[in-house]
């Protein structure tokens, strides 16, 4: 892939998901940095895919990086990271293999869609253990003030260990 | 005194509301669970709601709280799995700081959830252009080339004409949208291309119907999982596979369809 070839993809990327943050209902003064972080997402991507690593390792370390860069962003603007995360993260979703999953499957050719069904699967968890790392980072790093206190009197029980 | 005690009895059953209604909002329009969760608790230690406790899941909120003394006061609200609307979520959380500062009263809670209701990002024709903006742009990246590009934008442009135009005003239920909205786009897609328009026609597809592929609620459901919440993540998943499913259906009658009608084999 060429230079140019990258940075039209990754413009592209940029554009589309910053299309689909209006589809989201994400006001228009985010729609900037929206795009912003699914381009950066897909570079990063990209880079990896080139050295030759798996397509789901690609996708953990992209989902990695873009995950911290919506968080970055939300507490510069004291948003909720969720805005940019979902926006961001929807270049690397697995939107076509689930498709193509349920399309095997109605045609008849089953293995095809156990394979696409897999792949998907694994995707999914590579972005969850993507976004699970960032959120792991404490939310003091960003710039947020505590962490919520309402947690520390009592039940836990219903938090997962990276609901934050 | 029993008048005094009765209104005291009333408004902390609309403060209960008010709590109940506002962690509903957050989850309907695409918050986490654990986001609501906290909303809901800031709120209630802020209008000294005794004993508030909340269980919630993707489509349901079960909480309760001591009204009165002694009752035990118990809310039950079932929340739909709908479409996202993330400026909502932006105003709420802004909403839940102010409450939890105590900068808030229950009357202007009540003023101020009326309003996030209704909030819009965005009108109908951008959501159109931006609906064939992301179409293009992901048969693009989906390695179709330019001339799919084209198409899918067409077509992403026809998606949401028709979803925004046709099929909200005839108000059906979510499967049969699924499965009309995927066969018009995928029909629009067949023609185009039998009509000498874009060089794949797989591509163009994949391209055209990515506005209505459930990869986020795939991905919010393995994510559930993984938190241990095990019941959202299989309504969640539940969700995504039956919508993926509808849409290879509607996908599958238009080409099935377009071969009928125009010829030629897949």
């Amino acid at each position: 892939m060429t230079g140019t070839e990258l940075l039209l993809q990754v413009w592209m990327a940029f554009l589309g998901t910053a299309s689909f943050s209006v589809l989201f209902g994400v006001s228009r003064r985010h729609y900037l940095a929206c795009g912003f972080t699914g381009g950066v997402g897909w570079l990063v991507y990209l880079l990896v895919l080139k050295i030759g690593w798996s397509n789901a390792v690609a996708t953990f370390l992209a989902t990695l990086v873009l995950a911290t860069l919506s968080r970055v962003i939300a507490a510069r603007f004291r948003t909720p990271a969720t805005l940019f995360l979902l926006c961001g993260i929807f270049t690397l979703v697995p939107g076509a293999s689930i498709y193509y999953t349920a399309y095997y499957f109605f045609i008849g050719d089953e293995p095809a869609s156990l394979l696409k069904g897999a792949e998907a699967l694994q995707l999914a968890v590579a972005i969850t253990l993507g976004i699970g790392v960032c959120y792991s980072i404490p939310a003091r790093v960003f710039g947020w003030k505590s962490s919520p206190s309402v947690w520390n009197n009592g039940d836990r029980s219903r938090t997962g260990y990276f609901h934050r | 005194m029993d008048e005094s005690n009765f209104d005291q009895q009333q408004s902390e059953k609309e403060r209960f509301d008010l709590v109940v209604e506002m962690g509903e909002l957050i989850l309907l329009n695409g918050g986490e669970i654990y986001r609501a969760h906290e909303t809901m608790l800031y709120a209630a230690s802020q209008f000294k709601l005794n004993g508030f406790q909340a269980f919630i899941i993707a489509n349901g909120i079960f909480a309760s709280a001591v009204v009165n003394q002694c009752m035990y006061s118990c809310q039950v609200r079932s929340v739909p799995l709908a479409p996202i609307e993330l400026c909502r979520v932006e105003a709420l959380n802004e909403l839940s700081r102010d409450v939890a500062q105590g900068h808030c009263t229950p009357a202007q809670l009540r003023e101020r959830l009326d309003h996030i209701k209704v909030m819009k990002a965005s009108g109908t024709k951008l959501q159109i252009l931006a609906s064939g903006c992301g179409s293009a742009c992901f048969c693009y990246l989906f390695q179709g080339t330019w001339a799919d590009a084209a198409v899918a934008f067409g077509a992403g442009i026809t998606l949401y004409w028709f979803i925004l135009q046709v099929l909200d005003r005839i108000g059906l239920p979510k499967i049969m949208r699924t499965i009309l909205s995927s066969a018009e786009v995928a029909l629009f897609c067949f023609v185009s291309y039998s009509l000498g328009f874009g060089d794949s026609l797989d591509h163009i597809i994949i391209g055209a119907i990515f506005p209505l592929v459930p990869g986020v609620p795939l991905t919010n459901a393995v994510r559930n999982l993984l938190e241990n919440d095990y019941l959202s993540g299989l309504v969640r998943m539940a969700d995504a596979l039956l919508t993926a499913g509808c849409i290879a259906i509607g996908v599958g009658i238009a080409l099935s369809l377009g071969h009928l009608l125009f010829g030629g084999s897949i």
